[in-house]
């Protein structure tokens, strides 16, 4: 046998032997090896390697050969030049500008400094500000331990630089492993980082910033703080920047009132400096947030008691260095460490000298915390979760908090202190609100406003499970819920789309009022919500539902107010009629409905001013049921009626979105029912004007999914319609762009209903265009896929009879493209 | 660095497919230098995930470096091998340069050890894996070309046959072979005196 052939045979028997269960395999091999000795060793050797080899070699080596070819990479800004510095290599990059190594060579003198490059792609402007407030605070700062600031400018690109003092050290905690420091030695460079702070705060700086990895250690042992870009004079109004920079954190080192985003001051750097000496002493963090979600994140550090530096250090077996770190360093850590900024030491001074104290071998202030305090904790708890994700709210909230404490210190003053409490809480409900319509609208807030939402409701849920009886906290509770359900998914107002989520929020909304006597049209008008969300979910029967219980609810008390919510319910009521078949009563409804809503109109009053702008509505829902009854003449003259009150509305309220998308809406119709009556050129028109405002609306809010939809369903029809009239390329066009958008708001809203039936229209829209343009595949594709979503949507909950009426179309349809 | 030329990219491959060794050394330079551009940036964190798929930043620098318009099988083939080609010479060049800078004196900031602690990249002596493979060449070029598909550039068993032009399953047995091979060759196992 030649080698190669004993190759190729030892590679079959082993690939044979491997596709058995180990225990098939001996007699595998006994027979496949017919008794060659080195060829059963040579295979059973493979067979073991192959069962050692575990992952062997399965994860690519690609992420390393990136990471090394990373190494070896110049970096672009190397050679280039900032005013007199020229960058010579990068240092680091961190989270707002990257460090390089530079050298200022001007022909004065030859110097290495540390040049600080902001990082484009940031909020330039915000950027800036924090680079001029960094400048100006570290040229007032001049202390052995902190980095100096040199000098500073704008790169030709206009990024700021900021050029520093070159620090040739090791970061902290690597220094004292390296040179394997003892506790005593770890604790005289932490005092003299201590020092550093103390006299940064002496000049009413607060560091902010305070990790291991910005404590760099020379070669002479002296330890130097650098980065103060996030440091702020206290006694200057830049209250503005502290909140948004502290999202910009290392979270590892961040005392509570940082991580919850509150007013933060010298105590916070005292945490941080505690979190410091935690490390240095026991080896590892007083706890982990590395790789934990945000808001897990900020419930570590406000909320997890943090263990003994000794506890940590005798889990790992450590009896000797545990039995230095018991008592006095382990309280004094721990009182650094204590949640409540006013709990802590006074100062790092205070701080340095418990230090100082402990290593003369005198007594320490520090002592273990006391019970009381630790059953104190919910106070802190549930101020928690809420300012967590809003940093704003809180800011807002902050001061009344603040007394809040204050006013614990005095158990004598408990009464009062509750009295503030509900304060507090009335007053983050109220916030949280303003906030969120503030952010609302700010591109990019989506986020933050689902942070808020999720903050909101955990401390809603909280409070909710003490609200007991007291019938004017349970009603502010659920005012609050009904906001927060109108945030997360309200179907016609801009949400964040989670319908499922606000119905749970009313549902609260609804058991908080339950007990509260009265209030039926706060009540009436969660059933209404209810209805709202139900209707969007497709399921029209619980929508009725709920709009009974609204009606009935409404119909009692008296008054313009409640007349207007009965005319609103009856119009919804009116509608959901019609899309469940039952016309007459529907047309009665709808009828009902103008009628109150016109008698409102003609009213004194406030509530006048509001039924005049639905009076148009009302009709457009009357025009819906003439048309649902099969009267298309009388629809559309009962639309254009709708359609010119809309206008007339418009223009008296110029710039009202509203107003707007209402209009919007009631064209759309207008051309639908139009194009249904063959008027297509008119129906084109109408189309036309539609989306010229819905296009506009959309413009306006980029988060504005309702008019984007309107828009696409324009577009659609405007495409068929335009195929039609014998422009195909353009109605082809028109209808795949609509499609196209409606994919989009499926992915940013699954299950939504609206969207759902637009993607079904349109498809079935682009089969009949097919059909016409004689591609009978495609046309067949297009209404099974538009059938299939019904069939689908069916499943799900019943459909409106309108929705039921398409499917049989459709089966038409697509029986017709089979004919000849 | 700028953008490559295409045209030239997609030639040199050409030329090196029809058996132009000379046409495959000037081509390592262009793929490393679009390999380099990439890891920075997906090391800096200039992406939206900060993963790194490796086969999709092969993918993507041979896209880049040929043009979405000249995109050919054959040639896409031929890149991926040129690049895991190029990122073996590249992991084994800098392993080497850190056994040299460990014999001399001075610090090595950033080994591939730490790196594979970020990556989870199970430790692999890559010195002796390209001298392993080297050995497995002789006796099996395939499965050293597949090991180099698999590891270096990151393919999938179907891309790797796709490479290769043979079926999936053949990629898939002889990987298993060829790691069960190689790792009994790093382990030190050695094969019995008579055998192989």
């Amino acid at each position: 046998m030649t080698e190669e052939q004993r190759w190729r045979t030892a590679k079959e028997i082993f690939s044979g032997a491997c596709e058995l269960p180990a225990a098939g395999r001996a007699a595998y091999l006994e027979k496949a090896c017919a008794g060659e000795a080195a060829l059963r060793a040579e295979v059973e050797s493979l067979l073991a390697a192959h069962t050692a080899a575990g992952e062997f070699l399965e994860t690519p080596a690609l992420a390393t050969a990136a990471a090394v070819v990373a190494e070896t990479l110049p970096d672009p800004q190397c050679g280039k030049r900032h005013g007199p510095y020229r960058i010579v290599a990068p240092i680091g990059h961190g989270g707002m500008g990257d460090v390089y190594d530079a050298v200022r060579d001007d022909g004065q003198y030859e110097q290495r400094v540390a040049l600080k490059l902001l990082r484009l792609g940031f909020d330039a402007e915000f950027a800036r500000r924090r680079f001029r407030v960094e400048r100006q605070i570290l040229a007032g700062l001049n202390h052995p331990n902190i980095a100096r600031l040199l000098d500073g400018g704008a790169a030709t690109d206009g990024r700021p630089y900021l050029v520093m003092e070159r620090i040739d050290g090791v970061p902290l905690l690597d220094y004292c492993e390296q040179r394997k420091l003892d506790v005593p030695e770890r604790l005289s460079l932490f005092l003299c980082v201590a020092d550093a702070v103390a006299y940064a705060h002496q000049h009413l700086i607060v560091h902010r910033d305070l990790k291991p990895a910005n404590i760099l250690v020379t070669k002479a042992g002296e330890p130097k703080l650098l980065d103060f870009g996030i440091a702020r004079v206290l006694e200057a109004g830049s209250d503005t920047d502290s909140n948004t920079t502290s999202l910009l954190l290392t979270p590892a080192y961040a005392s509570p009132e940082q991580a919850r985003g509150d007013r933060i001051g010298a105590a916070s750097d005292v945490y941080s400096l505690g979190m410091i000496l935690f490390e240095l002493l026991a080896g590892e963090r007083a706890y982990s947030v590395e790789g934990v979600a945000p808001a897990e994140a900020v419930r570590r550090i406000t909320d997890s008691m943090p263990p003994a530096p000794s506890a940590v250090v005798r889990r790992r077996g450590d009896e000797r260095l545990a039995k230095t770190l018991s008592g006095d360093l382990d309280n004094i850590v721990l009182m650094a460490l204590r949640k409540e900024p006013e709990r802590r030491y006074a100062s790092v001074e205070r701080l340095a000298a418990d230090v100082k104290r402990y290593l003369d071998n005198r007594p320490v202030s520090a002592r273990a915390d006391t019970t009381w305090y630790r059953a104190s904790k919910f106070l802190r708890r549930r101020r928690g979760p809420i300012a967590a994700a809003a940093a704003i709210a809180l800011l807002l909230v902050g001061g009344a908090a603040a007394t809040l404490w204050q006013a614990r210190r005095a158990e004598m003053e408990r009464a009062r202190a509750e009295r503030r409490f509900e304060d507090v809480k009335r007053l983050a409900a109220v916030m949280m609100f303003d906030v969120h319509d503030a952010i609302r609208d700010l591109p990019g807030a989506t986020h933050a406003r689902q942070l808020l939402v999720s903050a909101s409701l955990e401390y809603l849920n909280q409070l909710s499970k003490e609200a007991g009886n007291d019938s004017s906290f349970r009603t502010e509770l659920a005012a609050a819920y009904e906001r927060v359900g109108d945030v997360q998914g309200n179907p016609v107002l801009p949400s964040l789309g989670d319908t499922a989520g606000a119905e749970r929020s009313y549902r609260a909304a609804l058991a908080l009022r339950a007990t509260v006597a009265g209030q039926e049209l706060e009540k009436a008008r969660d059933h209404f919500r209810l209805a709202l969300c139900a209707n969007a979910r497709g399921n029209l029967t619980g929508a009725l539902d709920e709009l009974r219980l609204a009606i009935t609810l409404d119909s009692k008390p008296s008054g313009s107010g409640a007349t207007l919510a009965l005319a609103a319910d009856e119009r919804m009521y009116a509608y959901l009629l019609g899309e469940t078949g039952k016309i007459a009563e529907g047309l009665d409804a709808a009828d009902l409905s103008t009628k109150l809503y016109e008698r409102v109109a003609s009213s004194p009053g406030n509530s006048a001013r509001v039924a005049r702008r639905l009076v148009p509505a009302a009709f457009g829902t009357l025009a819906f049921l003439k048309m649902e009854s099969g009267d298309l003449a009388g629809a559309v003259a009962t639309q254009q009626q709708t359609e010119a009150l809309m206008r007339r509305e418009e223009q008296a309220n110029p710039g009202n979105a509203t107003i707007e998308e209402n209009h919007a809406e009631a064209l759309y119709y207008l051309a639908d029912w139009r194009e249904k009556a063959g008027d297509l050129r008119a129906a084109l028109g109408n189309y036309d004007e539609a989306l010229t405002e819905l296009d506009r609306l959309a413009e306006l809010d980029a988060k504005d999914t309702l008019s984007r939809r309107f828009a696409a369903f324009c577009l659609a029809a405007e495409g068929e319609i335009r195929v039609r009239l014998g422009e195909a390329r353009i109605g082809l066009g028109e209808l795949m762009a609509a499609h196209a958008q409606f994919e989009r708001l499926a992915a940013g809203s699954p299950g939504n209903y609206y969207v759902l039936s637009g993607l079904a229209d349109t498809e079935e829209r682009l089969g009949r265009v097919w059909l016409t343009l004689g591609r009978r595949g495609s046309a067949r594709d297009s209404f099974e896929k538009s059938l299939d979503r019904w069939r689908k949507a069916e499943e799900r909950a019943p459909l409106a009879r309108s929705d039921a009426l398409k499917m049989s179309r459709l089966r038409e349809e697509l029986a017709s493209t089979s004919r000849p | 660095m700028g953008e490559p030329d295409h045209g030239d990219v997609t030639r040199l491959l050409e030329e090196w497919t029809k058996g132009d060794r000379d046409a495959l050394n000037r081509l390592m330079p262009l793929v490393y230098g679009e390999l380099r551009r990439m890891s920075s940036h997906y090391l800096r964190g200039e992406r939206e995930n900060h993963t790194l798929q490796s086969a999709a930043l092969v993918h993507e620098a041979y896209l880049r470096l040929v043009g979405r318009q000249n995109v050919h099988w054959k040639n896409r083939a031929h890149f991926l091998g040129v690049a895991a080609q190029v990122i073996r010479s590249i992991l084994v060049d800098h392993a080497r340069a850190r056994a040299a800078a460990k014999r001399g004196a001075g610090a090595v900031t950033l080994t591939v050890n730490e790196l594979s602690a970020v990556t989870r990249q199970p430790e692999v002596d890559v010195i002796e894996l390209d001298t392993a493979l080297n050995r497995l060449a002789h006796l099996d070029p395939q499965q050293s070309r597949i090991v180099e598909l698999r590891f270096f550039a990151g393919l999938t068993n179907e891309e790797t046959a796709e490479v290769l032009g043979v079926s999936a399953s053949t990629v898939k047995r002889d990987w298993t072979h060829a790691r069960a091979w190689i790792y009994r060759a790093l382990t030190g196992d050695a094969p019995p005196a008579n055998a192989v």
